[in-house]
């Protein structure tokens, strides 16, 4: 069961744009049939679009943005998103269940943060690995690393991810001190 | 798993024909342009010359505007949706000793108070979609950041969900359990 980005912000934005044209051509034509004058000058636009002819610069540069414009969108549908829930592993093997990315990433910060010496966590969760960059006051780097990468090693068996994550630990001396 | 993530696949689908439809587009403007498709010649002008539009193109297009404006904001609405939709449940249709109707979230909420009060959570919430036949669970809970998610899985999936279907009188349930820790940790250490 994994989940990914729902695309909201690009579906979004793109309902609002043609919602705004749609809106816009639709007062402007109402202006027009009422007797108004409308604020797009179809007469002119008109008189624009039978001058032009199909091999003139403006529509090729309007069929390059439709044509980019277009690739941009299929790129957004297409390409598959970064996933926002893990798939868990098989459990009873009826029952599917997951972890939200930053849920997981939240639970093995701070489990790294609550070590002894540990003064500073961050953990990047992706698909596949899982990176953790943590800062010691302890002299012995070393010794603080094992003991993070136990730690961190103990709550991915207790998360039970349906593909292990590799898992990565930096560790340096505290910010403004010298690492030993 | 669309219907647990729901405006997704519309999202996907909707913004993969729209590209299409730009992409084509802008592929037969240019083409036309450079004299590669002769469908109409280039020395054509965009609007051809001396033609008058009928009387009801300007009615059309107003039509054609309030539509696609109206599916647009369906389109915007859905976004805010993203919850399984629930439905209510008719459990026995025997015409001489009536109907009984339940509606999916009220039969659920028990499911969702009992994980909540498992130790390690937080809070639960619980959505039940499809109908009586064939039955998925959504059941999301937020966790403590030190919970063990395989020991509450198990003890979800061991002891809550069987009480569930023993009380819907399910035989079998599609169900889906998303854990979300947060960053408090545990109040009894």
């Amino acid at each position: 069961m994994i989940t990914r980005a729902r695309r909201a912000a690009p579906a979004s934005l793109v309902a609002l744009v043609i919602l705004a044209v749609c809106v816009v051509v639709a007062v402007a034509v109402l202006q027009q049939l009422s007797g108004h004058q409308p604020f797009i000058p179809f007469g002119r636009l008109a008189g624009y679009g039978r001058r032009l002819r199909l091999s003139d610069t403006p529509v090729i540069v309007a069929g390059a943005v439709a044509a980019a414009l277009g690739l941009i969108l299929l790129a957004c549908a297409l390409i598959p998103g970064k996933p926002t829930v893990l798939p868990l592993g098989e459990g009873d093997g009826v029952t599917l269940a997951g972890v939200s990315r930053a849920g997981l990433a939240r639970a093995l910060r701070a489990a790294a943060a609550d070590l002894d010496g540990i003064t500073a966590a961050k953990v990047r969760v992706r698909h596949h690995s899982v990176s953790a960059r943590l800062w010691t006051e302890d002299n012995d780097i070393e010794a603080a690393r094992t003991a993070a990468r136990e730690a961190l090693e103990r709550r991915l068996t207790q998360t039970d991810l349906a593909r292990p994550a590799r898992l990565r630990v930096k560790v340096r001396g505290a910010k403004g001190r010298n690492a030993a | 798993m669309s219907g647990h993530n729901r405006p997704a696949a519309a999202n996907r689908t909707l913004l993969a024909l729209l590209g299409l439809v730009l992409l084509a587009a802008g592929a037969f403007t240019l083409l036309t342009a450079y004299g590669v498709v002769h469908w109409i010649p280039k020395a054509h002008t965009v609007f051809p010359a001396g033609r008058q539009l009928t009387n009801w193109a300007p009615y059309a297009v107003v039509a054609a505007a309030v539509v696609f404006g109206l599916l647009c904001l369906r389109w915007l609405a859905a976004q805010g949706r993203k919850r399984p939709r629930t439905s209510s449940w008719q459990l026995a249709d025997d015409p001489d000793t009536g109907v009984t109707v339940l509606s999916s979230a009220t039969a659920v909420q028990p499911l969702a108070d009992e994980v909540s009060e498992y130790p390690g959570v937080h809070a639960a919430g619980a959505w039940l979609s499809g109908h009586s036949g064939e039955p998925r669970l959504l059941l999301r809970v937020r966790t403590e950041h030190d919970t063990n998610l395989a020991a509450l899985r198990q003890e979800i999936t061991d002891e809550a969900l069987p009480r569930l279907c023993q009380a819907l009188d399910l035989t079998e349930l599609d169900a889906t359990i998303q854990f979300e820790p947060t960053a408090t940790a545990s109040r009894i250490r």
